[in-house]
């Protein structure tokens, strides 16, 4: 046991060492290749499926080549034929994985030369990515206010295809709405497995406390990345302005040094209580800035889930 | 201190005005977007200590320079006593017009006029009362500026003594004439007066028997203020019937032709002519027929001289004023004019041929006229007898003195330089007076072709018939020769006209009383086209007329006009037919305005000369007894009182009287001038300081 965490630290500081800025990493405009840039291959097997044994559903044969593993040769048909083939299976998907992502107008923000929304979308593609190339089915569902769209999760050539189309959209909506899209995923996954969502989390949360007791009452596996921009923990800027809120479209002007202790500490007692929340209900909780490199807060996550 | 537009000080409010922009330059011009406002706390940014003081600076110079505009604008003025003086008392002036023209002459009109004046002084017991009449003329009898005066009891009753003691007189009525300067007069009181309520305040009694003979042209020239008004008092007589007469012309023999004019509101249309002589002897009348507003020319009969006939009196009408003309027949005058000259004997090329036909008898005038030939005998005849000489040849020496004590006795002589001999004469004239005369020069002038006259003086009466530009064209009179005159300046002499802007051709040189016109040319063919031209006749006649002792005077005369006597008359008294002498001064030379119909004998002391014999009618105008239209006078712009209309409430007219003068008063001090400079100055300074305010700041931001 002690080795296998061992290995997972090297990994982890292997990572570390590797890891892109993620504004390079913004700057290319294929979602697909920023999420392979991501995933690199780093992390096969390093998740959990809560069901065991692989489907074993025979879907054709081929010709045993070298490095074939040997364990998939069909040993009987070799005995009849003297040739041997490697037995292929239609394999089924150990974990099942919904992405919630909230592409709300708060998540436009930016300051960084990339938004919120750019970083989270990045996220959920290399998510689907990354269980792409681990034969996971990967769902997404995009809402703001209400659910925008819906990718049911399984796995098929070209659900990533699918999932990276639904994610390149542009957003339209304006407030953030918890309670629409976790009904829905509450309603409509039947089967156990990963959800997570992704958001910035600076609407009320009473009622995503609710449905994320749901969802875990459910059996779900229920992940919250909460998506942030550094301006908006520090709140460090220098010049006086007019703040206008993304959602509502309100107006105050404001001095930010002088407003910047209280915002801190109501920002810190919000995040706490959202922390609190998640302890309680047993729900993975990461905290990303958008200026964190997302392979961080993948491993962060994945280490954490290992764990 | 008060204002004269007290409401402009609402824009106080727009103090308001700076403070707000400061205010709101205090908000951040930048707008971001952030996620979510949720955590933050609306807290208005804070200015530093040193720019608030600045700012205040700025803000206190912004609100002063806008409290100073609206103070400028709300005109302030200080309030000074004689605005609380003259605002306590507002009077009404009534000025009381009163007709005395000769047709108020007309039954029982001039004691219902004195009755109406009464009453109006009794209605307008508290106003300043001003009293004025008018024929022809405008006459103050108690005129504005004293009315101005502090009234009293003892004014009132001289009012009363000089209303009793008017009488209707013979003129015509000019009531135009007696409006506009009624209102002129009050216009020009109105300027100096600073409440310009004066015609507002003033009324008009127009106390007349407002007949169609009235002269109301004069208002067709004059705008009529708005704030005058006039009442109207007409006056009717109960008779209506008029007629009048009036002498269009009286032939030899006292043939008269007249007009019979009767009015449109008569009853009578057959009336009755008739001479009325000294002698006893009747003359005939003749009945003549005249329609109602219509009028008919008649020629009498001619009358043989016994009858000594003086008047043409009409009879058949109801009012009689205007029913008599007084005639006096023109007298013949016997002018005498003396030519020295070769005689013509029928030659055009003598100048006497010409001269002798210049002047024609005519029905006002015998003319007799001599020329005295180089051969012919002395004329016997006293100098006072002749009244023109004219000299066209060399004199001898007694020629020349009988010419010279002629012009020093105030005679006129015409010399022509006909011809170099004729010139030599003009040296021993001149001498009688001037000692200079030997500077004299004549001599013929080279002309080369013709010459033609030039800067005619077209004032000196010898030319002023021909000022009119139909007849100032000299240019088609030619002169062939002429003798070029020069005179030296010590002899006072005024050049009528120049040849060819040079030599002089027509001068005119004061000699004792009389004057020498002197022409260096002479008028026959030979010499010049001047002979044939057209002026030739009245410019001849005009040196005639020149002798002012034989001035024409006519004999026929309408009552108002002026009467002017023959200087030689000198008179001193005239005496009319019918009434007292009047008496003249010695060198009185006229009468203005002969007021009463009727014949007049100018008598001089000087017994050699005839007294002078003149008639004096009334104007035609004042027959036309019919009430004249309302509606013509209001045409005119004249505002006239309805009837039943007062005037206008006095609280009202106190009110825009005591606004007035606060305007005055405010336009006087001017002081919103001052506070515009101040606040001008206010804004450069404000300008200056935000300048300097905003360098400091941004060099302080680059350090």
């Amino acid at each position: 046991m002690k080795k296998n965490s061992a290995k997972k630290n090297y990994q982890n500081q292997k990572m570390v060492s590797q890891r892109i800025d993620p504004a390079c990493l913004m700057r290319i405009k294929s979602l697909e290749l920023r999420a392979k840039s991501v995933v690199e291959g780093n992390w096969n097997g390093l998740h959990r499926s809560p069901y065991h044994g692989f489907s074993v559903e025979f879907t054709e044969y081929r010709e045993y080549s070298p490095g074939d593993d040997p364990r998939h040769i069909d040993w009987k048909l070799a005995a009849r034929t003297n040739q041997h083939f490697i037995k292929q299976f239609e394999e089924e998907t150990n974990l099942c994985c919904h992405m919630l992502l909230d592409l709300s107008s708060s998540m436009q923000f930016h300051s960084l030369g990339y938004s919120k929304a750019d970083y989270a979308k990045t996220l959920a593609a290399t998510f689907a990515y990354f269980l792409s190339t681990q034969r996971d089915a990967s769902g997404l569902i995009i809402f703001d206010e209400q659910v925008e769209a819906v990718v049911p999760a399984r796995f098929t050539r070209g659900q990533l295809r699918r999932i990276l189309i639904e994610l390149e959209r542009p957003p339209q909506g304006s407030h953030t709405n918890f309670v629409h899209p976790l009904k829905h995923a509450i309603e409509t996954i039947k089967k156990r497995g990963l959800v997570v969502l992704i958001s910035d989390l600076l609407s009320p949360t009473e009622e995503l406390n609710t449905h994320l007791g749901y969802l875990r009452a459910k059996g779900h596996e229920v992940a919250l990345f909460q998506i942030l921009d550094p301006a908006e923990i520090h709140l460090n800027f220098s010049e006086t302005a007019i703040f206008e809120d993304l959602e509502s479209g309100d107006r105050i002007a404001l001095n930010p040094k002088a407003a910047q202790a209280n915002y801190q500490e109501q920002l810190n007692q919000h995040l706490e209580e959202i922390q609190s929340m998640c302890r309680k209900q047993g729900v993975h909780y990461h905290k990303l800035t958008t200026d964190t490199s997302l392979e961080v807060g993948l491993s962060d996550f994945l280490t954490d889930r290992a764990a | 201190m008060s204002f004269l537009t007290p409401l402009y000080l609402v824009g106080i409010i727009a103090v308001g005005l700076p403070v707000l922009l400061h205010l709101v330059r205090h908000q951040p011009k930048n707008v971001l977007l952030f996620s979510s406002l949720r955590f933050l706390e609306h807290k208005p940014p804070q200015t530093n200590r040193k720019n608030k003081i600045e700012n205040w600076l700025l803000l206190l110079l912004r609100a002063a320079a806008v409290m100073l505009l609206v103070a400028a604008f709300a005109r302030p003025f200080f309030k000074s006593t004689d605005l609380e003086l003259t605002t306590a008392s507002t009077t009404r002036q009534t000025i009381l017009l009163i007709d005395v023209s000769s047709s108020m002459q007309r039954g029982t009109l001039w004691q219902e006029a004195l009755q109406t004046a009464d009453d109006i002084l009794q209605q307008a017991d508290k106003d300043q009362i001003a009293i004025f009449t008018f024929d022809s003329k405008l006459t103050a009898i108690n005129a504005l500026k004293e009315s101005r005066q502090s009234e009293s009891q003892h004014s009132r009753k001289t009012i009363q003594e000089r209303l009793s003691k008017l009488t209707p007189g013979w003129n015509a009525t000019n009531l135009g004439q007696a409006l506009t300067e009624i209102a002129a007069r009050l216009q020009q009181q109105a300027i100096s007066d600073p409440t310009g309520t004066i015609l507002e305040n003033s009324t008009i009694e127009l106390i007349t028997d407002f007949q169609s003979g009235s002269q109301i042209s004069a208002l067709t020239e004059f705008s009529w203020p708005k704030e005058l008004k006039v009442r109207l008092h007409q006056l009717q007589a109960k008779e209506t019937s008029n007629a009048g007469l009036q002498l269009l012309s009286l032939g030899e023999q006292s043939q008269a032709t007249v007009r019979i004019v009767n009015a449109a509101d008569s009853r009578q249309e057959q009336f009755t002519l008739a001479y009325k002589g000294k002698s006893t002897e009747s003359a005939p009348a003749e009945q003549v027929y005249v329609p109602r507003g219509q009028s008919r020319v008649i020629r009498l009969p001619a009358l043989k001289p016994q009858h000594l006939v003086t008047e043409i009196v009409l009879t058949g009408d109801a009012h009689d004023f205007d029913n008599r003309i007084y005639l006096q027949p023109r007298e013949k005058l016997n002018l005498t004019i003396v030519h020295y000259g070769t005689p013509a004997a029928g030659s055009t090329e003598t100048p006497d041929y010409f001269v002798k036909r210049a002047f024609p008898a005519t029905p006002d005038r015998e003319v007799e006229f001599l020329t005295v030939g180089p051969d012919s005998p002395q004329i016997l005849m006293a100098v006072a007898k002749i009244h023109l000489v004219i000299v066209s040849r060399e004199l001898s020496s007694s020629e020349t003195e009988l010419v010279t004590s002629y012009l020093e006795q105030g005679g006129v002589v015409l010399f022509s330089l006909n011809d170099a001999n004729s010139s030599r004469t003009l040296k021993p004239i001149l001498s009688a007076q001037n000692q200079n005369s030997q500077d004299v020069l004549t001599e013929p002038a080279a002309i080369n072709g013709y010459a033609l006259l030039t800067n005619i003086n077209f004032d000196h009466p010898v030319f002023q018939m021909f000022q009119a530009p139909e007849y100032s064209d000299f240019t088609k009179l030619k002169f062939w020769n002429y003798q070029r005159l020069s005179l030296p300046q010590a002899i006072p002499h005024q050049v009528l006209a120049r040849f060819d802007h040079e030599h002089p051709a027509i001068v005119n040189i004061p000699i004792g009383q009389g004057q020498l016109i002197l022409m260096t040319f002479g008028w026959t063919p030979q010499a010049s086209q001047f002979a044939l031209s057209t002026k030739f006749v009245p410019m001849l006649n005009a040196i005639l007329a020149q002798n002012t002792k034989w001035i024409d005077v006519p004999s026929q005369f309408t009552v108002g006009d002026q009467v002017k006597f023959s200087e030689a008359l000198k008179a001193t008294n005239i005496s009319p037919s019918n009434a007292s002498q009047i008496q003249l001064t010695s060198s009185q030379q006229d009468v203005e305005g002969i007021v009463q119909p009727g014949l007049y004998q100018v008598t001089s002391k000087n017994e050699n000369v005839p007294a002078q014999k003149f008639a004096v009618n009334l104007a035609i105008e004042e027959s036309n007894t019919a009430p004249l239209e309302i509606e013509k006078l209001e045409s005119l712009g004249v505002r006239l009182f309805q009837p039943g209309e007062s005037r206008a409430a006095s609280p009202h007219s106190s009110e825009t009287q005591r606004q007035a003068l606060v305007r005055e008063l405010e336009q006087k001090q001017k002081l919103w001038r001052w506070l515009i400079i101040v606040a001008l100055a206010m804004l450069g300074l404000e300008t200056l300081l935000a300048k300097w305010i905003t360098g400091k700041t941004s060099a302080t931001r680059k350090a």
